[in-house]
């Protein structure tokens, strides 16, 4: 028994006609509906000056609307026994909860209220409390955390100083000191027009009924025109091995690789991500086979790809050596593996293999609903295209070892990386 | 323009039955049908707590776990990992205090291919000298990476003060760093030979499967047999010396703070109130601590309060970073915060506690994952899947009274312990001013 390389998740879509996208995917098995709301914003949107200003808006979101009070959308939706949160990303920003269906009115009603009557709630006094919070967030996971500052480099490495991708969506706390309350409203009425939506759902409810429900919280939420993007071409790879080494107080000295590869969505891509799978995808992969076992040199080493949706996405790798390891040594392994896998390919085993694990990872997602409504929304976003949740698999599995070999000479040869060297020092900047 | 909808109330829900059945070696088989979950989630936990670890070698239970997949004596050396990967799954293993837990993911549909695999990586590892010898160098590795997180040293030193020396919970179920060095291949062995048996272990599998693939489940552990294994002892947890730490950080940008007490497990009457007031003082997006440390004052990225019940016991903390400019006035806030004896836990902060947590458990137990992952819990615990639906039911009976109560004993606003991580040059003065007298613990101390 095999799986089929076509799953049969149903898919039904409607356009409201302020432009917002609904798909609807029923699930009977459990009495829940995952909402979820992809916004066509992040922050490769953001102006120079303004980086973080998608993120901040954000948490912004949930301190009320016309109608919602400021935290409400939160209270309300937990004490109704519903999971509820958002994200920010380069390409999106979403807003999603799992609510028990007798919940779903009241969910699409607050997001309604916020996507066509934010404005009012949206005050100094709620912007600088969540721009205390972001800071928080900021020094929490990234300004007080070993290798807290690894996508900052990796992005300053990988991208020009101007370009949408150079700043990660975090931003600079001087930026978020700068944000005002004009820039918020702008930001609202820029982004956030029903025709630069997607809402999902997915679980206990029929397709009409679902896109009805939607109508009658979201129709009279009126359109808007969208603005022009800042385009991002696809950038050559690199040359001449870019390289930035910092000392800093992290656990273990750690070499980090970026390549600049295909953006999501084509054949080239796939390609590429299975190659990094591959290359260091997993425990049985070449990185740590090499690294971890052979060479002994190294406590972790693995290797994938950042899938970004305009011009580039970003492939990497890292290397965690051991206490005493040297990482010019490990360096030398590491392209060792590269081009053997450039040269030669993945065999037909390897590649199989990371087959059927992308099958498992895929089918696990799939298997919840919150993750499964995001997913077609990502679909329906950026590739316009809801169905591709279901042709994934099929999708992965028509790539052979010849395809794979060729995306990773064209993206990953050695000789097209960037380099970002982390050396151990001591706590508080002594060395 | 729609006004705001009401909710429609949802229906009861319960726990959708498993199906036990028993072995001939004694292994206890729970097995869930979830139609659409095309991913199986199958867990074996044996009954061996970490008190079976010789104490000058504690991390050789975590070390075997880790090694399991390291080669068997059918498939040695990688040739089993490649095996298990190219049937689509993955095997790991992880020693928790109380249980070792062997876990599969593989989809539906490949189970069949899987299972003997499985069984082989439970019954037969090859727990070769070289391979132990490497996974305790990659085990010091992982701690230093533990350590270096403000957050994971904090929830650590807090783990390590709220409990008793005499008791294995109080430190790290992978071992520390004198007695993981220790460990050799023979060791590592010795402890697989004695600990993994059919006797009191069970084996959970969730998901949509054809019968095929249960089958071969149940073929491949019916040859398992362990005469010698003996029966375990639980250990019964006890609190540690109350007091104040501070675990010096030089150079954060923020402080990890949390205040601790030893509480109870989940067969302590007062279990369900102590949940219901600690989502209300903690838990909730608008829990007193988050409301008025987040929402109001902007301190933090988010504060909250956790109970961990442990089997014969439990500790409840106070959770949260704070920016080193206001972790003094954070402690001064805490205390009142939760002080139930000047503000008893109202009838709507129960209500809101009780929907929440009633109204997320279907969605908690939809995925084959997380069914198999809280029956694991639950057996962890000493109890069983029935506790899912007990604990609904007691949910719905807490009164405001009870869950006062329960807070009032048990999170003592004059009591319990502190540990704050961070810039002890930054943090000391306002930690005394805050009424705490803390031991301060240089860098290298865990």
């Amino acid at each position: 028994m095999t799986v089929p390389a076509r799953l049969g998740y149903p898919i039904h879509t409607a356009t409201l006609p302020n432009g917002l996208r609904v798909v609807v995917s029923p699930d009977h098995a459990t009495p829940v509906v995952a909402v979820n709301l992809w916004y066509d914003v992040g922050s490769r949107d953001e102006e120079a000056g303004s980086t973080g200003l998608a993120h901040l808006f954000e948490h912004v979101m949930f301190q009320g609307s016309e109608r919602v009070a400021s935290g409400e959308h939160l209270n309300l939706l937990q004490t109704a026994g519903a999971t509820c949160n958002a994200t920010t990303w380069f390409d999106r920003t979403n807003y999603f909860e799992t609510v028990p269906t007798g919940v779903l009115d009241l969910a699409l009603w607050l997001e309604a209220d916020r996507m066509g009557r934010l404005l009012p709630a949206l005050t100094q006094e709620n912007l600088d409390n969540q721009r205390d919070v972001v800071k928080e967030e900021k020094r929490q996971r990234y300004d007080n955390a070993p290798y807290g500052d690894l996508i900052e480099r990796l992005l300053a490495l990988s991208f020009p100083p101007d370009h949408p991708y150079a700043h990660p969506v975090i931003g600079s706390m001087d930026d978020l000191d700068a944000a005002s309350l004009e820039d918020a409203h702008a930001f609202f009425t820029r982004w956030y027009a029903p025709g630069n939506a997607v809402l999902t759902l997915v679980g206990d409810i029929e397709p009409a009924d679902g896109i009805a429900r939607a109508r009658a919280c979201f129709g009279d939420v009126p359109a808007r025109p969208l603005p022009p993007r800042r385009r991002a071409e696809p950038l050559p790879p690199h040359s001449g091995v870019p390289r930035a080494t910092t000392v800093a107080p992290v656990p273990a000295s750690t070499l980090y690789v970026a390549w600049r590869t295909p953006a999501l969505g084509s054949r080239t891509s796939d390609a590429v991500e299975l190659a990094l799978e591959v290359l260091g995808g997993s425990d049985t992969s070449r990185l740590h086979r090499r690294l971890v076992r052979t060479d002994a040199t190294c406590s972790a080493a693995g290797s994938g790809v950042i899938g970004l949706a305009r011009g580039n996405s970003l492939g990497f790798a890292l290397a965690r050596a051991l206490e005493g390891a040297d990482l010019a040594t490990i360096e030398a392994s590491f392209c060792d593996e590269v081009d053997r896998l450039c040269d030669e390919g993945p065999s037909e085993a390897e590649l199989a293999r990371v087959r059927v694990q992308y099958e498992r990872a895929w089918l696990a997602e799939c298997c919840r609903v919150e993750a499964r409504a995001d997913l077609i929304s990502a679909s329906m976003l950026q590739f316009d295209d809801p169905d591709r949740i279901n042709r994934r698999l099929a999708d992965i599995a028509s790539l052979g070892p010849d395809e794979v070999r060729d995306a990773a000479r064209a993206h990953l040869a050695s000789s097209q990386r960037a380099v970002l060297e982390y050396h151990r020092g001591a706590l508080g900047g002594g060395s | 323009m729609v006004g705001r909808p009401r909710i429609r109330a949802p229906r009861r829900w319960s726990l959708p039955p498993g199906r036990a059945l028993r072995l001939d070696n004694g292994l206890q088989v729970l097995v869930y049908d979830r139609p659409g979950q095309y991913v199986v989630s199958a867990a074996l936990v044996l009954d061996a707590p970490l008190t079976s670890e010789p104490a000058d070698r504690e991390g050789v239970a975590a070390l075997v776990a880790a090694t399991l997949d390291q080669g068997t004596a059918l498939h040695p050396g990688t040739t089993f990992a490649d095996a298990v990967e190219a049937c689509g799954a993955l095997i790991g293993a992880t020693a928790a205090h109380t249980h070792t837990v062997v876990h599969l993911d593989v989809p539906g549909a490949r189970l069949a291919d899987a299972a003997p695999l499985f069984a082989e990586a439970v019954m037969a590892p090859q727990l070769g000298d070289d391979d132990i010898a490497r996974h305790a160098r990659l085990r010091l590795a992982h701690l230093d990476q533990l350590l270096a997180s403000s957050s994971d040293r904090a929830s650590l030193g807090l783990r390590h003060a709220v409990l008793a020396p005499s008791n294995r919970a109080q430190r790290l179920a992978a071992g520390e760093r004198g007695t993981v060095t220790a460990v050799t291949g023979a060791d590592a062995r010795a402890h697989h030979a004695r600990w993994y048996g059919p006797r009191g272990a069970t084996l959970v599998v969730a998901g949509d499967f054809p019968a095929a693939g249960l089958d071969a489940l149940l073929a491949a552990f019916a040859p398992w047999q362990n005469p010698g294994q003996p029966a375990p002892l639980h250990e019964t947890l006890r609190p540690g010396q109350p007091g104040a730490f501070l675990l010096d950080r030089p150079g954060s940008v923020q402080a990890d703070i949390r205040w601790g007490w030893f509480t109870v497990d989940r067969l302590d009457p007062r279990w369900f109130a102590l949940q219901i007031a600690s989502h209300a003082l903690g838990g909730a997006y608008l829990s007193r601590l988050n409301k008025v440390l987040r929402e109001e004052r902007g301190f933090t990225y988010g504060a909250g309060l956790m109970s961990s019940p442990q089997r014969g016991g439990g500790f409840t903390t106070t959770h949260g970073s704070f920016r080193n400019e206001v972790v003094g006035p954070t402690l001064e806030l805490l205390g009142p915060l939760l002080d139930v004896g000047a503000a008893p836990i109202t009838a709507a902060e129960v209500a809101r506690a009780r929907d929440y947590l009633v109204g997320v458990t279907p969605l908690r137990y939809a995925t084959a994952g997380g069914l198999t992952d809280a029956v694991v819990t639950l057996l962890g615990a000493g109890l069983g899947p029935n506790f899912i639906d007990l604990q609904l039911d007691r949910w719905r009976s807490v009164t405001p009274e009870d869950a006062t109560r329960a807070a009032h004993e048990l999170v003592r606003p004059d009591g319990g312990t502190l540990v704050v991580v961070g810039d002890a040059a930054a943090l000391a003065a306002p930690i005394r001013a805050a009424g705490w007298n803390p031991v301060v613990l240089g860098p290298d101390a865990a």
